[in-house]
């Protein structure tokens, strides 16, 4: 398995998303919703050292990654850490139609993420919903169409999927996705999860591994379930030729500095920090900041 | 008991979630799903062979494989449910609204005490850490005589006119905002305060909908002199996502409280609490919490781990009891008859 990024910049900021104040989030959401904002951050980002993007599959990542396509000369040794699916699509759909038609609706409705009629056709819904695998495949290539083309390292499952797919215990989800994963699109199967000593004990026991994990780690114990202290006895008895552990939410930590929320996962057998700011100064100081170890 | 047998009946996305969670507690065994579905049901089927598939949910009660249901069908159905449930001896977690008839809820809930059987109904706030600390802070008087609060909940769930009629279009399914939102305020109201005394008046608006009620107004009155003023609307579109907003006026302080933290404000320091006069903001990042395992929320974990322990160790469930459920439903069902628009 190829080593991931260090340092990872991720996208929180843009949408909406902040663990601290929601207003601050709500008006952030509205600068980021014009293109030109998020591009900017990007370049500031780049020019602080970052090489590595995690982008979830939202609406708004479309035209980013087109961007990015369009722009390669300029962005050339980019590496991409996309996330899938972009879960309050499927969430609300579900509430509204229910889990089979919501999933058609995306697969064969040719919606924004861009369906797979002209893959395979009209009428293939009854085929398809009874083969569960196959439908999974399906899902997968439909979200990450819209990152065809870039360098891509890790495909990560977000955690909302990972977390509701993980508590069904059923080893032959997890097992093809990795494999789909590997086979078809080549790059390392990554699952982001909020209960990473869960999921990386259950992967052991399938013997599933050259998998990387993202999860929340910080000092606060800020969603780590079930405990911070659990987490950093499974992170201390890692091994990363076979778990690589990527950190997120390292900064959720409160009343800490934000150097001292860094150093403690730099003291942390853990191998990549994704982490998000909207300003340079911020994006600098994280970058600096981030000194893992190997 | 070292095990429990746990089905489920109604295999929505509520269904899908709470069988997720709690197949995750270790003793927790899942033996019967029963969905109309009959797509859904053979799609799973294979991946889940421990677990007996029904069409019809009386044949799962009937089937002698669950000592536990949890109940996501649509409410309508709740009451014909729980009380097979019951006369076969089956602890129910049923999902919220409770019923939607007074007269239904509380007959449900004289059953299950007669013969001693765990209930519960998935009101999840009475397991979410904000506001579990605003119940204990009252509790330790931080905030002195409560007099008056001010309770809402903002959506973005219905902006426009409806084509279709889906379920939220209909009151029995649990449609309308004061069944789909107004029904959780009510609720941590009577976690907080007791059960509500009086209903002083209600108004209904109807923005989108013609057959339910988009925006909920309603001035309670709660043990104590506690007077409620409760504001829910479902049309809101400047809400990104959902948002429950609690404001408790006391005669020592205040506390402001939603999903994203709280604030307290003190007239004087409070040295058994440690928290300083003027204000303190905690969010939500900094508020202690614990769960076993995590896919929606905390409070969706600790519901049903409650739910599961009860059976164990046949103990009354902590959460929401059938009894204050049908407090609720009372409630609800005033307000819809009073509406004095």
């Amino acid at each position: 398995m190829e080593r991931i990024d260090k340092v990872v910049f991720g996208d929180n900021q843009f949408f909406g998303i902040n663990h601290r104040s929601q207003e601050k989030a709500e008006e952030l959401s509205q600068y980021f919703s014009h293109l030109e904002n998020i591009l900017k951050v990007y370049d500031d980002a780049i020019d602080c050292g970052v090489n590595a993007i995690m982008l979830n599959s939202n609406q708004k990542a479309q035209e980013i990654t087109d961007y990015f396509r369009e722009n390669k000369a300029k962005y050339g040794n980019l590496t991409w850490y996309p996330s899938i699916p972009y879960p309050h699509k499927y969430a609300d759909m579900v509430n509204e139609l229910g889990i089979i038609p919501a999933v058609t609706e995306v697969l064969f409705k040719g919606n924004s993420a861009g369906g797979v009629l002209s893959m395979i056709g009209k009428g293939a819904t009854a085929v398809f919903t009874k083969d569960a695998m196959r439908m999974m495949e399906m899902l997968i290539d439909v979200e990450y169409n819209m990152f065809k083309g870039l360098d891509v390292k890790v495909l990560f499952l977000q955690n909302v999927i990972t977390d509701l797919l993980l508590g069904y215990d059923i080893k032959e989800v997890f097992e093809h996705y990795c494999e789909y994963i590997w086979k078809k699109h080549k790059v390392i199967p990554g699952f982001i999860t909020l209960n990473m000593p869960y999921l990386k004990n259950k992967l052991e026991q399938w013997g599933i591994d050259q998998v990387c994990i993202c999860s929340s780690i910080n000092a606060a114990g800020f969603n780590m379930y079930p405990s911070k202290e659990e987490y950093e006895r499974v992170i201390a008895e890692n091994d990363p030729s076979k778990y690589q552990l990527m950190a997120m939410n390292v900064l959720a930590s409160g009343s800490i500095t934000p150097q001292q929320s860094f150093d403690y996962v730099n003291d942390l057998n853990v191998q990549s920090v994704v982490f998000g700011a909207s300003s340079k100064g911020h994006i600098r100081s994280s970058v600096d900041s981030i000194k893992l170890k190997d | 008991m070292d095990k429990v047998r746990v089905g489920i009946i109604g295999f929505g996305r509520m269904g899908l979630t709470h069988y997720s969670i709690i197949n995750t507690h270790p003793a927790v065994e899942m033996t019967a799903i029963a969905d109309t579905s009959s797509t859904m049901l053979s799609m799973i089927k294979k991946y889940l062979p421990g677990v007996t598939m029904f069409e019809d949910y009386k044949d799962l009660i009937n089937s002698g494989l669950v000592d536990g249901i949890i109940v996501c069908t649509p409410s309508f159905l709740h009451h014909p449910v729980c009380k097979l449930a019951c006369e076969k001896g089956i602890a129910v977690f049923c999902e919220k609204p409770f019923t939607t008839d007074p007269k239904l809820a509380f007959e449900l809930a004289d059953m299950f005490e007669a013969k001693g059987i765990v209930n519960q109904v998935g009101y999840v706030n009475r397991f979410d850490p904000v506001w579990n600390t605003v119940k204990d802070y009252m509790q330790k008087g931080l905030i002195g005589k409560v007099a008056h609060v001010n309770a809402q909940f903002y959506s973005a769930t219905i902006t426009a006119p409806q084509k279709k009629e889906g379920w939220r279009s209909k009151r029995e399914n649990g449609g309308g905002a004061t069944y789909e939102m107004g029904a959780h305020i009510i609720d941590l109201m009577e976690y907080f305060f007791g059960k509500p005394e009086k209903l002083y008046g209600s108004v209904l608006d109807y923005i989108y909908n013609n057959s339910v009620e988009d925006v909920c107004s309603a001035e309670i009155g709660y043990p104590y002199g506690v007077n409620v003023s409760l504001h829910v609307d479902w049309s809101d579109f400047t809400y990104r996502k959902p948002m429950m907003k609690v404001e408790i006026m006391g005669d020592k302080g205040k506390i402001l409280a939603d999903f994203y933290g709280y604030k307290v404000f003190l007239r004087e320091d409070n040295n058994e609490l440690g928290l300083k006069k003027g204000w303190t903001t905690v969010p939500m990042n900094m508020i202690p919490v614990k769960a076993a395992y995590y896919v929606r929320g905390v409070g969706f974990t600790n519901q049903l781990y409650t739910f599961a322990d009860a059976i164990l160790e046949n103990k009354k469930a902590e959460g929401c009891s059938f009894r204050e459920a049908a407090d609720s439903q009372e409630l609800i069902h005033g307000i819809f008859e009073n509406d004095k628009r």
